[in-house]
């Protein structure tokens, strides 16, 4: 128990650690102290961290899934082991993971669904056109049709920024800067690209 | 080994040198600015936008009326778009319907805000690449990379003859393009081409007003009622004025006051529209962040307000400024 306490309290200057909260006062204790264990505990947070706050890059993905398994091993959530990926961690890093074991009903899923629609609907909601394998593999899964709604969501949000600010901002916003003829053309196209109702 | 009257020597030299290279880089840019509304052309572009490709094709004039311009996408729905000056007619073939807006475009607060090479450099560190052809046209390539992370870098590609901007890339903090525009062909025209602008053609076609509404110029009191506390370093109150809110224009049928204010920021490349209206209900606006190419918004309620900050910037960037955009009577916002 005790062992337990300082393992929290650790992982609580970690998370500190990561966002920059740590006392500057203890942050020569913490760097002195740290031992491996660390590392990876820092690392686990950094990328859950990074999901969260949708900074998270395709070439993670696969890391990700190894992420959430450990971050939810590590916190003893009550997990059914049978419901563990088949696939070992190098099958993983190699892109050949099997995401469905971690969406079969068991206790705990809600946990790890929560945090793979964080994942499907902040890797879909960028827009660098390298998603699709990503979304393709998730689609097999019984959670996508969770991750696809909340993407319509996402979707719905999305169209809900009045085309008009965007308009009043790109014709008036950035015709004086030094980019030529780029904004007119932007404002054009956006404007084409939203068109009027019959 | 150097004497110390020679290193000085050198380093003024190389001071100099520094100088005059960052100058000769932005008279180029400047150039460029100037070039779109003094050449005569026709051309084919791409516009990339994320995923989404675009080609249009491009017929620009110059006479003693001012600017005319045609723009034709060549792919998806036929459409077209015709400006004269700040008049935009916006052409929909198959849908019989052209939609008309008039921008009464207004003055910068700050219109020498492109003359401030200084502050661009504080920002942006220049750097000239080697020369490129795009379009079969001699190019100058520019660097312009943001020194931090609130702001796109900028590459360009200009016509080493007429200074017209052939290719610009925007890329993000992680050298991704998030925006791309680019020449496939360019004529330069000795006359403007009439043909291009035969508005007769469309003059059975339904027409839609798009926007005459009237904006005004915000008072002193306003303009300083609304912050943004976290504003990126180099970014400077460019614009200021009240709009008509997409509600108020739609609900009243006769004349309503602007009640939309808008604030424009830019550091001379990048440039950030805050708008701030009335909070209609959280379905109403839009919550939390929306992109679109380069372009990001972000939505924030702040109390009775909602604050929708829109700009060609990355997305923290949106979301620092709305989450800190407070009313300066109260207590500033987290």
């Amino acid at each position: 128990m005790v062992m337990s306490d300082l393992t929290n309290k650790r992982k609580e200057k970690i998370s500190a650690f990561l966002d920059d909260d740590i006392h500057p006062d203890e942050l020569m204790s913490f760097s002195l102290s740290a031992d491996p264990d660390d590392a990876k505990v820092a690392q686990r947070y950094q990328i859950m961290g990074d999901v969260l706050r949708g900074e998270m890059s395709d070439a993670s993905f696969i890391d990700v899934s190894q992420a959430v398994r450990e971050a939810l091993a590590d916190e003893q959530l009550a997990i059914d082991s049978r419901s563990k990926p088949v696939t070992s961690s190098t099958d993983s890093k190699a892109g050949r993971f099997d995401l469905s074991a971690w969406f079969k009903p068991v206790a705990g899923m809600a946990v790890a669904a929560s945090v793979a629609v964080v994942m499907v609907v902040t890797l879909s909601g960028q827009e660098n056109g390298t998603h699709t394998p990503i979304a393709k593999n998730i689609d097999q899964q019984p959670a996508v049709q969770l991750a696809a709604d909340d993407n319509q969501e996402m979707d719905k949000k999305a169209a809900e920024l009045d085309p008009r600010l965007v308009n009043q901002h790109l014709e008036f916003a950035t015709q004086d800067t030094l980019q030529g003829r780029l904004p007119y053309v932007r404002a054009v196209s956006y404007e084409a690209e939203n068109k009027p109702v019959k | 080994m150097l004497s110390l009257p020679n290193t000085l020597v050198t380093l003024f030299l190389f001071l100099l040198s520094t100088d005059s290279f960052a100058a000769d880089l932005f008279d180029m840019l400047k150039r460029m600015s100037d070039a779109d509304q003094n050449q005569n052309y026709q051309g084919t572009f791409i516009l990339r936008k994320s995923d989404n490709l675009s080609t249009l094709h491009v017929t620009h004039g110059v006479d003693e009326n001012g600017v005319w311009e045609s723009l034709e996408a060549l792919n998806g729905e036929q459409r077209k778009v015709l400006r004269h000056n700040n008049r935009v007619i916006s052409i929909f073939p198959d849908r019989a319907i052209i939609t008309i807006r008039h921008n009464s475009k207004k003055q910068s607060l700050h219109p020498q805000l492109p003359e401030n090479i200084e502050q661009l450099e504080q920002f942006y560190s220049m750097s000239r690449l080697e020369d490129d052809r795009i379009a079969n046209h001699m190019s100058l390539v520019v660097d312009l990379l943001p020194k931090d992370e609130c702001r796109y870098g900028y590459r360009y590609w200009v016509d080493k003859n007429t200074g017209m901007l052939l290719r610009c890339d925007l890329v993000d903090e992680d050298k991704a393009v998030v925006e791309q525009m680019m020449f496939t062909s360019l004529e330069y025209l000795s006359v403007k081409p009439f043909q291009a602008f035969e508005l007769p053609l469309f003059e059975q076609f339904k027409q839609q007003l798009l926007q005459d509404e009237p904006e005004i110029d915000v008072p002193q009191a306003t303009e300083t009622e609304w912050k943004v506390a976290r504003l990126p370093k180099g970014f400077k109150l460019t614009q200021s004025t009240m709009r008509n809110s997409q509600s108020s224009a739609a609900s009243v049928s006769g004349v309503s006051a602007p009640d939309l204010l808008h604030m424009v920021y830019s550091d001379g490349l990048a440039s950030v529209s805050v708008f701030i209206e009335e909070n209609q209900g959280a379905d109403k606006h839009l919550q939390g962040a929306s992109s679109m190419g380069a372009v990001n918004a972000f939505g924030h309620a702040v109390e009775h307000h909602f604050v929708t900050v829109v700009g060609e910037v990355p997305k923290k960037t949106v979301q620092l400024m709305a989450q800190s955009t407070y009313k300066s009577t109260q207590a500033k916002a987290p």
